[in-house]
């Protein structure tokens, strides 16, 4: 009876073993895909948004303030117009240096409709994010 | 005191604007880049010739003299029958004492003395224009012209060798430097346009002067306020190029854009900025308001119909007028430029006469 008892307790604990290896053996199956669907949702993780969205507030910053000066000196729109595209050109070469002409002529449409101040740091992070996925043509 | 006023009054006569009046230089600034040069005779003969630029106003205003000739050669005028031969006359007259009547004749003011136009004729690539209007109002810089110079180029001694008197009067200097002194002397005390110079009493230096031992130059200055203003570059031709050679390379893919006019306008402003070598200064384009938009239309400017890739590949030979197209202009700091003007150099010319 002590025996037989022994012999239960034995294959149930086989059992139960076999049945955690059987769902470690599963979670770890389906784990790879759910890792492997993640970055194709959003591959640009937080730390790069950042740190390319402070690249762009300095370009775009530093491309106002210009354009506050140089405003003073240029009374044509059209003369301004093409300075404001230079200058930014300007300023976007000193932090990006691979940025191509396709790519700058899109981002100074996207500057130059930045209108709100107060929405300017959001609007700029959405604008990093949409070039980040143009580039890798996601 | 006598000189002095004759010269006054020389100035006075060949200035050309009575009234005087401030130069614009700002104005001309703006109007020098579309100012074409063009060359302009002033008398009939096209003795002379002037580089003007003519301005919307009608006026010009003269860049250089191209020649001033008086429409005579300085002449001798003898007493001596036209078959004479001058030798035996010279040799009569230096050994022997036989003076003979001779007059020095030379003009000295072309301006004076040549035929001069009423109309003025602009001959600019063999187009001929005559306008209906008379040149001293039409000239806007105004000129003063110095008074004459005579100066011997040419001094071999021959028959002067024999005038004692000019070799005592010269102390030990060159007999042809006494010369120029009393020829320039008498120049100054007679009236403006034609000299004349009684050469009786210096056979000799007549002599020299029709066989052609000595010849002399006729000249006058002429200071006059600069026609147009300074012209600067601030891009060296070699920076222009490397910067054309970029902008080119990157046309191509502006195309590809397929934008409006406008938007390619936009793009090319962009990609002049990725043209930039750091060798240019990108803050000097921005330093004149309209720097940026000159630079961009001499790139755009058309050279031999090239295609974009060879014009990515263009020699900087090849750009020279497309980089002219950046040049500015700015007030001159010396707003005046003298000029000597030759009225004549050539040899004598004798004329007989009984």
């Amino acid at each position: 009876m002590r025996i037989n008892m022994k012999i239960n307790i034995k294959s149930n604990m086989r059992m139960i073993l076999q049945s955690i290896i059987l769902v470690l053996v599963l979670s770890a199956c389906m784990q790879p895909q759910k890792k492997t669907n993640a970055p194709q949702d959003n591959p640009i993780s937080d730390n790069e948004l950042t740190f390319y969205t402070e690249i762009f507030t300095n370009i775009y910053r530093s491309w106002k303030l210009d354009l506050i000066v140089l405003s003073r000196q240029v009374s044509d729109s059209q003369e301004m117009e093409l300075i404001k595209a230079f200058d930014l050109s300007l300023r976007t070469k000193e932090q990006l240096s691979t940025i191509n002409i396709e790519m700058l002529f899109w981002l100074f449409e996207k500057f130059s409709a930045i209108q709100n101040s107060s929405q300017e740091e959001y609007e700029i992070r959405i604008i990093t994010q949409e070039y980040l996925k143009k580039e890798r043509n996601l | 005191m006598k000189n002095l006023n004759k010269a006054i009054k020389w100035i006075m006569l060949l200035n050309f604007n009575s009234i005087a009046f401030a130069t614009d230089w700002n104005h001309l600034i703006d109007l020098a880049p579309n100012l074409k040069k063009e060359v302009l005779s002033l008398d009939k003969n096209c003795l002379i010739k002037a580089e003007v630029v003519k301005l919307p106003n009608g006026k010009y205003r003269i860049i250089e003299f191209k020649s001033f000739l008086a429409s005579k050669k300085p002449t001798i005028v003898i007493s001596a029958k036209a078959d004479s031969d001058l030798n035996d006359l010279c040799r009569s007259s230096v050994l022997l004492k036989n003076q003979f009547k001779a007059q020095l004749i030379i003009q000295t003011n072309p301006l004076k003395t040549n035929p001069i136009l009423n109309t003025l004729v602009s001959n600019n690539n063999d187009i001929i224009n005559e306008k209906e209007i008379s040149i001293i109002n039409q000239i806007e810089n105004s000129i003063e012209f110095g008074s004459p110079q005579i100066s011997f180029d040419k001094k071999q001694v021959g028959w002067i060798q024999y005038d004692y008197d000019a070799i005592s009067k010269s102390k030990g200097r060159l007999i042809t430097d006494y010369y120029e002194e009393i020829l320039n002397s008498e120049l100054q005390k007679s009236d403006d346009g034609v000299f004349y110079y009684d050469l009786t009493n210096r056979n000799a230096l007549a002599c020299d002067l029709m066989q052609g031992r000595l010849t002399f130059t006729v000249s006058r200055s002429a200071e006059y306020e600069l026609g147009l203003p300074a012209r600067k570059t601030w891009l060296d031709l070699d920076q222009y190029t490397s910067v054309y050679q970029n902008f080119w390379k990157l046309q191509p893919l502006i195309l590809d854009l397929k934008l409006s006019s406008k938007q390619t306008e936009i793009a090319d402003a962009l990609s002049l900025g990725l043209s930039i070598n750091s060798n240019v200064e990108s803050d000097e384009i921005l330093k004149t308001p309209n720097r940026l938009q000159k630079l961009l239309s001499s790139l755009k400017s058309d050279i031999k119909n090239l295609s974009p890739k060879q014009k990515a590949e263009v020699y900087s030979r090849d750009l020279i007028g497309n980089w002219m197209l950046n040049d500015e202009y700015t007030k001159p700091a010396i707003t005046t430029i003298k000029q000597n003007l030759i009225i004549g150099n050539e040899s004598i010319f004798v004329k007989y006469e009984n």
